[in-house]
């Protein structure tokens, strides 16, 4: 798993958040960890890409909710986007759309804050 | 590992694995092939792996009183044509398995279960797959049976 983090220009107190890879049981834990440790002080809008994700499982899902928890503490936002098909119909299974919103670009999830 | 039977049309793999949580991947990644052997759709695969992943954690977490080495268990891989089928069994503690948890087969949208998803393996299975059973025996060991797709001999799926 890799985790970045780009500035977005004009958009004080927001981050994207590049995730690629693989999110599980080795990984969750420090991708939680990551994911938490980023919103603080001023930030607290992030958008998660998670184009090059390959696989999640629920240890990597419950680090969103947790990141998104965190913000919401902070009244910041956790969007999604670039999520590929598979990982979004679980998503949707699970009913983690209904909490945290999935956007179908950066740009779209962007342009929402 | 030991794969047997395998035909264009039926793949059977067997996997003894030690109880420890990088065998989770070991598992996963043999699933994958399956599921490609057996035709499924990346949609499928994915729950599949999650499927297989969230039963093997259960198995390290909680079988034996944690990871540990010395103990092991089972995972066998059955893929046809559009459906794969997978068992997991271990000889551990075992659990009730009348209790509701283990019973629930929704997903609840709220925070916190969502939050500690990774606790509630089972019932993210049965929200994955087409079917789910489970045998338990406290202090015998437990089996959970799944499956997704269709049976290719009477197109039905098979529950």
């Amino acid at each position: 798993m890799e985790l970045s983090v780009r500035q977005v220009t004009g958009a004080p107190g927001t981050v994207v958040v590049d995730v690629a890879g693989e999110v599980d049981s080795s990984s969750a834990e420090q991708f939680r960890e990551q994911l938490v440790s980023l919103i603080a002080g001023d930030t607290k809008h992030l958008v998660v890409n998670l184009a090059d994700l390959t696989y999640i499982n629920s240890s990597g899902l419950g680090a969103l909710v947790a990141g998104y928890r965190r913000v919401r503490a902070l009244d910041g936002t956790l969007k999604l986007c670039n999520v590929r098909s598979s990982i979004a119909e679980v998503v949707k299974l699970i009913r983690l759309d209904k909490i945290i919103e999935v956007h179908d670009t950066e740009e779209q999830a962007l342009g929402t804050l | 590992m030991n794969v047997a039977g395998t035909t264009s049309a039926r793949m059977r793999c067997e996997l003894i694995l030690p109880c420890v949580p990088g065998s989770c991947r070991k598992a996963r990644l043999l699933a994958a092939e399956v599921c490609k052997d057996a035709g499924l759709t990346p949609t499928g695969e994915y729950r599949v792996l999650l499927a297989v992943d969230e039963l093997c954690q259960n198995v390290v977490q909680h079988a034996y009183g944690g990871p540990n080495p010395n103990e092991s268990f089972r995972v066998i891989l059955t893929g046809g044509p559009g459906r794969v089928e997978v068992t997991v069994s271990d000889n551990g503690c075992g659990f009730d398995s009348d209790d509701a948890l283990c019973r629930e087969e929704t997903m609840h949208e709220d925070l916190e279960s969502l939050m500690h998803l990774e606790h509630r393996g089972l019932s993210l299975v049965a929200s994955l797959m087409d079917s789910r059973a489970i045998e338990s025996v406290i202090g015998g060991g437990t089996t959970v049976r799944v499956h997704l797709g269709r049976d290719a001999a009477d197109g039905q799926a098979v529950t």
